[in-house]
């Protein structure tokens, strides 16, 4: 049997923008699966005691912490965002095509905005 | 569940637990930007607190089932091959599980 085309070159394919929105949103997921353990880890030193406390504690406070910190959360509120999005979608809120782009635009810009400003003010 | 409707508890409890993760998530934010604990011991009280350590107990158990259902879709599409694909599955599930029971024992050492 003949093998079928394939066109998978993914610097030439052009994804919409709620396709780009879309694939960022299972990448985040995927990460953030894999940075869980660390995450439990980190709770668990920070009540461990004091050593570990002031370990956690420490660590945020310092600059690679707090851009950690930020990349973290700009992951979570992407995932966060967008699937409130899909949430909304699958109640038909924003499925005609215009605004399905805009919302998904308003998704990507919201998400590192939002994770500057809780890096600001925690 | 009928044959017909079989990948409807997968959709429906993605959904579920993602709402109960959102909501706790903002709670979790409002927490530290608002009242961010003081030191361990006020840390300690936060966490180990009836309702809290609920909450967060709850907050992981929901994470553990879906992150397995986001995984489990992520292999399924991008992972043919039969024997690859269990393998992986079998690792996140035993990884998932091992990380519910650290939290709990975590949780459990907490309310102590």
């Amino acid at each position: 049997m003949q093998s079928r085309p394939v066109f998978l070159n993914m610097l030439q394919i052009r994804l919409p923008i709620p396709g780009i929105m879309s694939i960022l949103h299972r990448a985040s997921g995927v990460l953030m699966v894999l940075l869980t353990a660390l995450l439990v880890w980190l709770l668990d030193q920070s009540l461990s005691g004091e050593e570990g406390y002031a370990l956690v504690a420490g660590f945020f406070g310092s600059i690679i912490g707090k851009l950690s910190l930020f990349i973290f959360l700009w992951m979570l509120m992407h995932h966060l965002f967008a699937g409130i999005r899909y949430l909304l979608l699958d109640i038909d809120v924003g499925i005609e095509k215009i605004p399905a782009r805009y919302s998904a635009l308003a998704v990507m810009v919201a998400a590192p905005l939002v994770a500057a400003l809780l890096v600001g003010v925690m | 569940m009928g044959r017909k409707a079989q990948g409807l508890w997968a959709w429906a409890l993605q959904r579920i637990t993602a709402v109960y993760l959102g909501i706790f998530t903002l709670y979790l934010l409002a927490m530290f930007i608002f009242s961010p604990p003081t030191g361990l011991v006020d840390w300690q009280q936060w966490a180990g607190s009836p309702l809290n350590s609920l909450g967060i107990m709850l907050f992981f158990l929901a994470t553990l089932f879906h992150s397995w259902i986001g995984i489990r879709d992520f292999l399924i599409d991008y992972i043919p091959m039969l024997g690859i694909r269990v393998t992986m599955l079998s690792l996140f599930a035993f990884g998932l599980l091992a990380i519910g029971l650290w939290v709990l024992k975590i949780m459990i050492m907490v309310m102590l």
